[in-house]
């Protein structure tokens, strides 16, 4: 601690004996009441047993319908954003908390049924509550409206797939005029004019793929907000990444593998995850000329994460430049082997996504040899044994 | 000579209305073109056609509308869907729905057609 904040520290103690709160004033209860989130407090067993007036609010439940209750029970029951209901499994944050002694890493976006039907975006943070002996006595939930802000995300999303048919017709047109042209079908082309045309041709396939590029990363982008995290059942979604990406191996005459451990799941955003993993996988395969790429996906049930790891033999990304292959635009300067083309968006994607999963993501590769990326996912097994 | 198999083509944008139906009737089909949703439907019902080219975002009645409305009178027509829309959502719901494939724009003719042949064989 500095002096300045020693300084202060002291000078606030002193106030504090100058000023004394009345005793038996609720001055907690009045705090409580007036911050604009929701927050209530729990026993052991997750009965209510505090409601605060921005609970009221955002609920609609009144403190005494809702005292002595279990969350659970119609109160407050929290589902992903598809409707499946979390209290009681794992995902219920607060059953989490308790069950392991920790706060919330981070706010949980969920959604709470409101009285009157319906249910309103709320964003939650759980702390476990202790006696002075260390017991564990409750929890406290709080809970913010974000209703709003979600509607901005989806006029968001709106927008970019507005803008998206609106770059992508004139597109299809000059792409698919060119493609008839060029094959004669409306008359011979001298040689001049073919060459002509296969140069706009040419030009038109990059804009196009630095237009889809972009568009893919204004979709991605996007704040926490926008995205639509589910109960997601991971291990068919690899499988189908998988069988989507052996085709295009095979074109190369590479061999892809793929190890998945089935049950897999987390509380995750499908077409986000997709595309992510998706981008991972068709990088190893574009950046391999010979050899094997392979997928593996396992659970660990020390640390509960899904570990995702995707290897190749390909050219490899020198150490010095491992670090900033994940900015936005970056692009791996290699003279005479680096010619695939790309915005350098799409590791940047990679990275945004798995850390808004509360995911981290590791890189090992040697040039010339090849590279293995490993991701590690917040997430949990499904058995079906009981 | 039988009569050229007539194809529609449900595509709000003129330009490429006419390069798909300008493909298709090099390739020895008749196209007859709709330009948007409501005629599509009226067309792909009342008229004897083999195939469907079908846009998604089409004033008045979407292609996904279109789709569900043909599938319940014709369930075994070729529709292939040809759209902006290229999100794995996107295509899950129209296979879902019935289509026989999916093409998303930017496209090449010369691909369309064989994917139509492709359907229309299948069928």
């Amino acid at each position: 601690m500095s002096d300045n904040e020693m300084n202060h520290r002291q000078n606030s103690a002193q106030k504090e004996k100058q000023f004394k709160i009345p005793e038996g004033a609720s001055v907690l209860t009045e705090i409580l009441d007036q911050v604009s989130d929701g927050i209530y407090i729990t026993d052991p067993e997750r009965n209510i047993v505090f409601w605060n007036r921005a609970a009221e609010i955002i609920t609609g439940y009144r403190q005494e319908e809702v005292l002595g209750k279990r969350c659970a029970d119609d109160v407050l029951e929290h589902t992903d954003q598809a409707g499946n209901k979390l209290c009681s499994t794992e995902l219920c944050p607060l059953y989490k908390a308790m069950k392991t002694g920790k706060p919330t890493a981070a706010p949980l976006i969920v959604k709470a049924l409101h009285k009157e039907g319906g249910r309103v975006v709320v964003e939650v943070s759980i702390t476990p509550l202790r006696s002075p002996a260390g017991d564990l006595i409750g929890g406290i939930e709080i809970f913010r409206d974000i209703s709003a802000k979600v509607e901005l995300e989806e006029q968001k999303a709106r927008f970019f797939s507005s803008l998206s048919h609106e770059l992508k017709t004139p597109l299809a047109n000059m792409q698919g005029y060119l493609d008839l042209l060029l094959a004669g079908d409306a008359g011979d082309l001298n040689e001049t004019q073919e060459e002509f045309l296969t140069t706009i041709y040419n030009e038109e396939q990059k804009l196009a793929g630095y237009i889809e590029e972009l568009l893919d990363m204004g979709r991605f982008e996007g704040t926490d907000y926008s995205y639509q995290r589910n109960i997601l059942d991971f291990s068919p979604l690899l499988e189908g990444l998988a069988r989507s990406f052996s085709a295009e191996a095979g074109k190369k005459t590479l061999s892809f593998s793929h190890k998945i451990t089935p049950g897999l799941a987390l509380f995750g955003d499908r077409e986000r995850l997709s595309q992510a993993f998706g981008n991972l996988i068709g990088n190893a395969i574009k950046y391999t000329e010979k050899g094997t790429v392979s997928l593996e996906a396992e659970f660990n049930r020390d640390s509960d994460e899904i570990i995702v790891s995707i290897s190749d033999s390909g050219i490899g990304i020198p150490e010095s430049e491992q670090k900033s292959i994940f900015e936005m635009f970056y692009r791996v300067e290699n003279p005479g082997t680096r010619s695939k083309g790309g915005t350098g968006v799409g590791l940047y994607i990679v990275e945004r996504v798995i850390r808004r999963h509360d995911g981290r993501l590791t890189l090992k590769s040697v040039p010339g040899e090849g590279s293995i990326f490993t991701v590690y996912l917040p997430g949990f097994i499904k058995n079906n044994d009981h | 000579m039988a009569d050229p198999q007539q194809i529609l083509v449900a595509e709000d944008d003129p330009g490429l209305n006419r390069l798909i139906s300008f493909k298709l009737e090099k390739e020895g089909f008749k196209a007859i073109s709709a330009f948007d949703g409501k005629k599509a439907l009226k067309t792909a019902l009342e008229e004897n056609i083999s195939a469907i080219v079908l846009d998604i975002m089409m004033p008045f009645l979407d292609g996904i509308q279109v789709l569900k409305k043909v599938r319940a009178a014709k369930p075994h027509l070729p529709v292939i869907i040809l759209s902006v829309k290229s999100r794995e959502a996107d295509l899950h719901q129209a296979l879902e729905l019935g289509a026989s494939d999916y093409m998303t724009k930017p496209f090449q003719p010369e691909k369309l057609v064989e994917r139509l042949k492709q359907v229309m064989e299948d069928n």
